[in-house]
């Protein structure tokens, strides 16, 4: 069936006019630096095409090995783009370990926490009958890379709110500690305002997903012709997903910032009681 | 009850790995439940660092501190330290109103219920002398001596054994650090509590038990 309404080369010049004119009153008065918008432009560019490539190539052998191969291909870029803008953040390490070990943080928070909507999507996904195998690998490939670029959003900024406030912040974990409080409720506050600022592009795009922001991929299978109904369906499963995906990436990332960090805040005890555990047993008198 | 014994103390305070001084000379201290202790001395006598070795934000260099008589080095850290509440230096505050700024131990405490929680933020503000109609303000936007006596009212909130003071009371008014320190009096005679605060004020110093004077490079 052919699709409802395509986009030829020929016409897509029509988009890049008012995209002009956009970047030209950005730039024209000063509200950002025309590099900093030709990056992404450019990046967006690339990456959209190296995707086409990437599941082009993979359509023949289209197999299950292939798909997870290649979801796995989309994690490696995201997770250092991820661990690049955290380090960038990050004032006191500036070392190639440090950068590493954001690179491996991000890497687990995104493979771990993009996992599990990746799992039930492939389950909807080939649950339907009389499919075509090429195509719903192609779909999954697809909504897998959605799942990882949302969450890899959320992880990148909910990192770089925790380490921009634990360096202008470490007197108000001292004096939560003082008061009593666990390291972990020390750092609680902390977690509140990272988690919070890093989902709220994602709370207010599920609040409007009916509304304002009708959503790519359910406008796309409208006018592919699918039921409303379906349709519907398939949007709140992606939704879904991708809450869960960022949630579960967030919450890794500040687990693995908060083993990284808590321990700097007692220096002399932990070079010396390595983990504030004693060597050895002493005598109570 | 608490006794809080520190014995050859000395702690060398480090300027890009350089000692530039080093505190306490070797000397023995004593705390015990019931009664209110003031610390005194010049700048850089190491009051607020004696505060921070007992809540073991830092580590001594030499001597021990032992708690009941166990150094505190045996003790789990987050056991030894629910004997102690201390109020550090520097206004920060976690939450948008004063009251929930008192009670915010309470956010933590499962085994306080929220109705007794309320009841003795209103109790811990009339101790305080801490007017109710700020209770509702952002403690931010309080006047010094009000944050000072938030920040009192918050240390105060837990069931510790211990509280500590470094040089809030230095923000009060005089009258008014007088009434609280005599209501925080009555309170470490009612239940055994011991009050350890560091002050230069002499009005402060008289209403407590015992005055421990630090002395520069002591």
């Amino acid at each position: 069936m052919n699709p409802l309404w395509s986009v030829e080369l020929n016409n897509i010049f029509w988009i890049v006019i008012p995209v002009l004119i956009c970047l030209f009153v950005l730039v024209y008065f000063h509200f950002i630096h025309w590099q900093k918008l030709l990056i992404p432009i450019f990046r967006s560019v690339i990456q959209l095409s190296i995707l086409v490539l990437i599941l082009g190539y993979v359509s023949p052998y289209a197999s299950l090995k292939v798909a997870i191969f290649t979801c796995l291909f989309l994690l490696l870029p995201a997770s250092i783009q991820s661990a690049l803008s955290i380090w960038g953040i990050d004032k006191d390490s500036k070392g190639i370990a440090s950068f590493l070990s954001y690179l491996i943080y991000s890497f687990l928070s995104l493979l771990i926490g993009s996992s599990l909507p990746v799992v039930i999507w492939f389950f909807l996904i080939f649950s339907i009958e009389e499919s075509n195998d090429v195509a719903l690998f192609q779909v999954w490939i697809a909504l897998s890379g959605i799942a990882i670029i949302t969450a890899m959003v959320s992880v990148t900024e909910s990192g770089k709110i925790f380490i921009q406030k634990l360096n202008s912040g470490k007197n108000k974990i001292e004096t939560a500690l003082a008061l009593g409080l666990t390291m972990f409720q020390s750092f609680h506050w902390l977690f509140k305002e990272s988690v919070q600022k890093a989902l709220t592009p994602i709370l207010i795009n599920m609040a409007i997903a009916g509304m304002g922001g009708i959503p790519f991929f359910m406008s796309a299978q409208i006018l592919d012709g699918l039921n409303l109904t379906t349709a519907l369906y398939t949007q709140l499963a992606i939704l879904g997903g991708v809450f869960t995906a960022s949630v579960t990436s967030i919450l890794l990332m500040q687990k693995f910032l908060y083993s990284e960090n808590y321990r700097y805040f007692f220096p002399e005890r932990y070079n010396r009681d390595k983990r504030f555990k004693p060597r050895k047993k002493i005598k109570v008198r | 009850m608490i006794d809080l014994e520190i014995k050859d103390l000395e702690k060398k305070i480090y300027d890009n790995k350089k000692v530039i001084a080093t505190l306490f000379n070797r000397r023995n201290f004593r705390f015990r439940s019931n009664r209110m202790y003031a610390i005194s001395g010049p700048k850089k006598t190491g009051k607020s660092m004696l505060i921070r070795l007992i809540i073991r934000l830092n580590d001594p260099d030499k001597g021990t501190i032992y708690l009941n008589g166990a150094p505190i080095q045996s003790l789990n850290l987050f056991e030894y330290r629910q004997y102690f509440s201390a109020c550090l230096p520097g206004d920060y505050f976690f939450s948008e109103s004063a009251q929930d700024e008192i009670s915010y131990f309470g956010l933590y405490d499962s085994e306080m219920p929220i109705l007794n929680q309320k009841n003795r933020v209103f109790t811990l503000a009339s101790l305080v002398q801490l007017p109710q109609e700020k209770l509702a303000k952002n403690p931010n936007q309080l006047r010094e001596e009000d944050r000072a006596k938030v920040q009192i009212a918050r240390t105060l909130f837990g069931n510790s054994d211990c509280f500590l003071f470094d040089g809030t009371f230095d923000q009060l008014k005089i009258e008014d650090g007088i009434k609280i320190l005599r209501n925080l009096k009555s309170i470490c005679r009612q239940e055994e509590k011991l009050l350890v605060f560091a002050t230069n004020r002499k009005e402060f110093q008289a209403e407590s038990d015992e005055v421990l004077q630090l002395r520069a490079f002591d």
